[in-house]
């Protein structure tokens, strides 16, 4: 029990070594209350899709299309914008989140096609609508929508998200189910649970999430050209491991775990540039200090093999 | 039919599917000699690739750094044997050696600091892209065209040959290959009776470091050089050569794995040519990438359910014929 | 493994991360007799033949102009904001950018940081707008990437080549929209020139280009060409050798950008038939001008910066010795020069003798500079 409270706060500890290093090497700049603010938006958009993604990780899946279905929403988001609103924008790209999870969740569940390869497919579709809407020239957000790119807007969402995925995940079946199936399918199936309609659900709230995301991406970002939400997929997912989620899924699966590691990246780059570091040594410490924060936080049981 | 014959068609289907589609679509562009040997020449890569990953993917141990241990050791390999003054040999010794050194690396971070495959292939990625940039200068490699003999045809086949035959005995007829297989069908069982799981993770990175070794000798030959890389993008080598394993895997009931890895390949690579071949907008052809893989797999995992629901259908109108009768 | 043996590794690890992280840190001091300038410059990579050479000069001239350059590298726009974000943070008096964005102006405005960018003009109006209207924004240059396609396509045409593949990198880098939609609009003025295929590679281009120009040379046997929008990360090297596998050589006719090491011998074989490069004293020029800005000592006067350069272009084997020895293998511009169209350091000197100065550069001008 005190172990596994002391293994609870690894990843926590983890991102405070971090920031008091980072802070020490670079005379206190990381530390200064713009420099905080900037951390908090730099992490909005992955905290946010990681806290939506406690579902997909706590039950063993993964999704690797969030990075085209960023640019998708962002897509959605800008031309919605300009051309109808704010409401009907946001409207517009939580349908798209949905019906996109309702897709790779579906596809992989009922139609049996390893989630990996679904996942990895609907990447090449969305990237491959993206650049056929956005090669020609920058479509760019209206300047009336720059109040969306304040941290306290933000700072709104992403508590109520928190509170909502948080309030779903540990009070209502769906958290349970969700765990439950990540600890052992079969059991869970056998114990009555539609199994295949949650692993679905899963997939949904995540969709919803980056379908937000991906608005605030493009309002932060100006607009949307062929890049939009490149790599975001992998920014997630190594989030997410770096709080601390067990990849297979299961009963150590923590909505903080998205907010953490995504701070933990972020405060990581944001070292990196006021530090001035050679940008071509950048990624492999960074690599180094992926591998070291998840060897010291994540939770392994005796004997346990790691996949 | 004989099961063997009807093995071997079943296998076959895919790849000749796509031959003809393409080859009705693009009105005769797809499908020629010279164009179907481009296509033989270009999947050797992805080929060995996909039977370097084919171990461990069956293991259940994902390994993102395909790409970059072929980046990085092409870049040590090439420039000690450019350096040396060894030749072909020389390249592909030096190209193996630093191949099965990164990957037994990787096999360390991952195995005895329990770190869940994905994380450390994304963290070794990260570092290996960083040493193509500091090693030798980081101006990568450029090698001399006497060296690249093994790009051309029939030497990147004869590569490719002996490859698989070595790979079809170190995966059938051994005891890591069994034991491969027992790990991967149930690991808790496997080691419960004996197996050992550390034992047969490094020979599988072992092997995994020799084929990524020779794919990196084909991947330098083909490009004449390798560039110093970042941001992750050697990951894209690695998901083309696992979309070959995972058909592979699909096609495992009617022939072996290592020949499904081939069929699997080759008919990616057919795809991509053919969209070519079509004059498809380089935009959309990501997009028929996509759908392409997501068709055939789902067909292909969900083949028996419709026959069994054709049967079943098939057999209830066959009882409700006989019970009006 | 044991506890012991796991505490010590996780020590050790530790260890690892912070001195890998403390290797980083650059401290610059003040040498120059100038006030120190602190610049940010967001590029794309620093691997390629163009950003290494950005990097190579930026260290060449940064101690000798008192400016302390901070290179970061990012792809999306994303990213871009949150590294402008982090620069200004880390207290850059102004920022070198390759896509600024009105939010990335609206950031600068906030802090009081100078914006740049290089590479190409400002296209959206959107943009422009919201730049016109901020005090922080200087300017542009760029090297006429667009007109450099068309170069590619007119070589082509005049050697001969009427069925052209183009190849190109992912849509989304604005040097290389502009070279490609050069080359796509010269081609439509021929009536008898023809695109037959066109290909945009991804992260792993030059594996991708190896193979797609092998398929396009089976498929479209009457293709005699090939326009590519960038040459360097081991393009090049890499349509060449495809083209010899399929002993094309000599055959089929490449006109690129980016010049670097061994293009003699592809010139020479003639399988290379035009080349452009040497573009990198660009960014140079602009961090001189925003330090002469920030530091008072050149007021533009509300008009814009707009550097204009040109690429050197070498068709067939005419140039090449010459580039690589003044272009390659030296830099441009030497301290000298460029601190004689510096009002930091000349206060005699003008804007516009540091825009004839740049404007006139080419393979000439430079041999003409520092004959050997």
């Amino acid at each position: 029990m005190k172990t596994e409270k002391v293994r609870n706060f690894l990843p926590l500890a983890g991102l405070l070594i971090v920031f008091i290093a980072f802070a020490v090497l670079s005379g206190g700049r990381n530390l200064t209350s713009s420099n905080l603010q900037s951390i908090f938006n730099q992490s909005f958009f992955i905290m946010l899709a990681g806290i939506c993604a406690t579902f997909v990780y706590a039950h063993g899946g993964i999704d690797l299309s969030i990075g085209g279905l960023e640019g998708i929403c962002m897509l959605i988001a800008v031309v919605s914008m300009r051309n109808i609103g704010f409401v009907p924008a946001l409207i517009l790209v939580i349908l798209t989140g949905i019906v996109s999870g309702i897709l790779i969740g579906g596809i992989s569940v009922y139609g049996n096609i390893p989630v990996f390869i679904t996942g990895l497919s609907l990447q090449y579709i969305y990237r491959g609508i993206l650049k056929v809407a956005t090669s020609k020239a920058l479509i760019t957000v209206p300047n009336q929508y720059t109040w969306l790119d304040s941290w306290g807007v933000k700072a709104v969402v992403l508590v109520a998200a928190a509170a909502v995925v948080g309030y779903l995940f540990k009070y209502t079946k769906i958290g349970r189910y969700e765990k439950a199936i990540g600890g052992n399918a079969t059991a869970t199936t056998l114990c009555g649970v539609n199994a295949k309609k949650y692993s679905v659900l899963a997939y949904v709230i995540l969709g919803i999430g980056v379908g937000i995301a991906g608005l605030f991406a493009m309002v932060r970002a100006g607009g949307v050209n062929p890049q939009a939400g490149a790599a975001y997929e992998m920014d997630v997912l190594i989030a997410v491991v770096l709080g601390g989620m067990p990849l297979t899924g299961g009963a150590a699966a923590r909505v903080r775990c998205g907010i953490i590691g995504a701070l933990l990246i972020v405060v990581i780059e944001n070292g990196f540039v006021l530090l001035g570091a050679d940008p071509n040594l950048v990624d492999g410490i960074k690599g180094i200090i992926f591998i070291a924060t998840v060897f010291v936080t994540i939770a392994r049981r005796k004997g346990q093999v790691v996949n | 039919m004989s099961k063997k014959l009807s093995n071997i068609v079943k296998c076959l289907i895919l790849p000749i599917a796509v031959y003809v589609i393409f080859f009705v679509f693009s009105k005769g562009r797809f499908g020629s000699l010279p164009g179907m040997l481009a296509i033989g020449r270009q999947f050797v890569l992805y080929c060995l690739v996909g039977w370097a990953l084919m171990h461990n993917q069956l293991m259940g141990v994902w390994d993102f750094t395909p790409g970059a241990v072929v980046a990085l050791a092409g870049i040590i390999g090439g420039n000690i044997a450019l350096s040396t003054n060894t030749g072909v040999a020389g390249l592909v010794v030096f190209c193996i050696l630093s191949a099965v050194t990164l990957c037994l690396l990787t096999f360390f971070v991952f195995h005895f600091l329990k770190i869940p495959s994905m994380i450390c292939g994304l963290g070794m990625v990260l570092i290996y892209e960083m040493l193509t940039t500091q090693l030798f200068g980081g101006t990568g490699v450029k090698l001399t065209k006497d060296i690249t003999l093994l790009a051309k045809s029939p030497y990147c086949y004869v590569v490719l040959a002996v490859a698989g035959i070595i790979l079809y005995i170190l995966f059938n007829f051994t005891k890591n290959g069994a034991n491969t297989r027992s790990l991967g069908y149930g690991q808790d069982i496997a080691m419960s009776i004996g197996v050992s799981l550390t034992k047969t993770r490094l020979k599988n990175f072992i092997i995994e470091g020799i084929f990524l070794g020779l794919a990196a000798v084909i991947s330098s030959s083909q490009r004449g050089s390798i560039a110093p890389t970042l941001n992750m993008s050697t990951l894209s080598l690695g998901f083309d050569a696992i979309m070959g394993v995972f058909i592979g895997l699909n096609l495992v009931n009617n022939c072996n794995l290592v020949v499904g890895i081939v069929i699997g390949t080759f008919t990616m690579k057919m795809v991509s040519a053919g969209l070519i071949a079509m004059g498809l907008d380089s935009n959309l052809q990501s997009v028929a990438q996509g759908l392409f893989l997501l068709v055939f797999i789902g067909i292909s995992s969900n083949k028996d359910a419709v026959s069994k629901y054709f049967a079943d259908k098939k057999k209830s109108a066959e009882i409700l014929a006989k019970i009006k009768a | 493994m044991s506890k012991k043996m796991k505490k010590l590794m996780a020590v050790l690890l530790c260890f690892a991360m912070l001195f890998s992280v403390t290797s980083v840190a650059q401290a610059k001091e003040d040498t120059a007799d100038v006030k120190q300038v602190s610049i940010g410059f967001i590029g794309w990579g620093y691997t390629d033949t163009l950003g290494a050479a950005y990097k190579e000069y930026f260290d060449y001239i940064a101690e000798e102009f008192g400016m302390n350059v901070t290179l970061v590298a990012g792809t999306t726009q994303e990213e871009h904001i949150s590294l402008a974000e982090d620069l200004i943070e880390a207290g850059v008096d102004g920022i070198l950018a390759y896509q600024v964005t009105s939010p990335m102006m609206k950031l600068c405005d906030e802090a009081g940081v100078y914006l740049m960018q290089f590479g190409s003009p400002i296209t959206d109006e959107d943009i422009q707008a919201n730049l016109d209207g901020s005090d922080y924004w200087l300017g542009t240059s760029s090297v006429d990437d667009y007109k450099s396609g068309q170069n590619m396509v007119e070589a082509l045409y005049e050697d001969g080549c009427r069925n052209m593949v183009v190849l190109g990198v992912a849509a989304g880098n604005p040097c290389h929209d502009l070279r490609w939609n050069g080359i796509m609009d010269k081609a439509a003025e021929y009536d008898d020139m023809t695109v037959i295929g066109e290909y945009r590679g991804g992260t792993a281009a030059a594996q991708e280009y190896s193979d797609q120009v092998q398929n396009f040379v089976a498929m479209y046997p009457e293709m005699d060409s090939i326009a590519m929008t960038g040459a360097s990360s081991g393009n090049l090297d890499a349509v060449l050798s495809a083209l010899d596998t399929v002993g094309m050589t000599g055959t089929v006719k490449l006109a690129t950008l980016d010049v670097q090491e061994g293009t003699d011998t592809y010139l020479e074989e003639g399988s290379l038939l035009f080349i452009g490069g040497g573009q990198h004293p660009e960014v140079i020029f602009l961090a001189i001008l925003m330090a002469d800005i920030i530091r008072g000592s050149l007021d533009m006067g509300g008009e814009e910066v707009s550097l204009v350069g040109q690429f050197i272009n070498i068709v067939g084997t005419d140039g090449y010795e010459e580039f690589k020895k003044y272009i390659m293998d030296d830099f441009p511009y030497y301290i000298e020069e460029l601190k004689a169209v510096s009002t930091s350091f000349n206060p005699d000197t003008s804007y516009q003798e540091l825009y004839d100065l740049w404007n006139s550069y080419s393979l000439d001008d430079v041999e003409t500079r520092h004959a050997k």
